[in-house]
């Protein structure tokens, strides 16, 4: 548990203090999922509200 | 007093496609009593940095038995992973970390928490002169600031084993001072300190014995005087013993 303790507070630290890593945290993930995601979707023939209906 | 360090008949080959293997270490083997300053020397090439790394665990032995504080290192790493900590040549300062996180967090990988790991880290900053930049990213700082801030992190924690690979590089001389007097004082306490260094001077300065080695050989080991004693010359420093040895090994 140390370890993992020690592992959780050094991930706040450095989100804490360097603004960027929120970016890789939640905007990249997003964005990702709306190219990859969305956007497979609809090149497949679904559309936004579809997704997850299977095709 | 038992031994921190025991080394037996250590080999290691790296093997390569299409090319013979290169044999690193070719049985090494040596013990380092605990609470000793030991210095493994040798040029580039020799396998100093091959023995740290199986000693860290960071790489395994082709054969024989190596132990740290004890403990097997082929058997049971990650308790020798708790009893040690290492400097490595290479920076491995938390970049996008201050240094005052830096040890805060790496003190915390320790067990150590609260008030005494606060009051630790800000001991150990204004022995290295870091106070100043506590509140600092390491990458806005330079590379000697960031080798301070690793050999900080090293000192910061009370493992009984402490390896040091090159841990000089960057240092000014009066830090560098410094540095040595807080390991002879650790030492002094009974931590047990294992360095690497091309710097003969620091070796001669700091280490009560020494392992010379050449293509994963041992060439000479002893303490400071018995190595001198190697030369022919009178009066000879260990750079000079250490280049004779060197020269005599390659005939």
């Amino acid at each position: 548990m140390t370890g993992l303790g020690a592992m959780l507070y050094r991930e706040a630290r450095l989100r804490a203090t360097n603004a960027t890593f929120i970016f890789w945290d939640v905007v990249y993930p997003l964005g990702y999922l709306l190219v990859f995601g969305v956007g497979m979707s609809s090149a497949l023939g679904g559309s936004f509200g579809g997704m997850g209906r299977g095709l | 007093m038992s031994d921190a360090l025991l080394v037996q008949d250590l080999k290691k080959s790296f093997r390569r496609r299409g090319a013979p293997p290169v044999e690193a270490l070719q049985g090494l083997s040596f013990s380092v009593p605990t609470g000793h300053i030991f210095g493994l020397l040798g040029p580039n090439g020799a396998g100093k940095t091959t023995t740290l790394r199986i000693l860290t665990t960071l790489i395994r032995a082709t054969s024989g038995k190596a132990e740290v504080a004890g403990v097997d290192v082929d058997r049971d790493p990650l308790s020798v992973r708790k009893r040690i900590v290492v400097v490595v040549q290479e920076s491995a300062a938390e970049i996008f970390l201050t240094v005052r996180d830096n040890l805060l967090t790496f003190g915390r990988f320790h067990g150590l928490r609260g008030p005494e790991l606060r009051r630790r880290s800000d001991d150990i900053m204004e022995q290295f002169g870091l106070t100043q930049d506590a509140s600092r990213k390491a990458m806005d700082l330079s590379g000697g600031f960031r080798r301070r801030i690793q050999v900080a992190k090293a000192m910061l924690v009370n493992t009984p084993v402490v390896f040091l690979d090159e841990f000089s590089t960057g240092m000014d001389p009066i830090l560098k001072r410094s540095v040595m007097e807080l390991l002879r004082e650790q030492a002094r306490q009974g931590r047990t300190i294992v360095l690497t260094t091309q710097i003969l001077q620091e070796a001669e300065a700091l280490c009560d014995d020494i392992l010379i080695i050449n293509r994963g050989r041992e060439i000479a080991r002893g303490d400071v005087p018995t190595i001198k004693a190697l030369s022919a010359t009178h009066n000879a420093s260990l750079e000079d013993v250490f280049v004779e040895l060197m020269a005599g090994d390659a005939a």
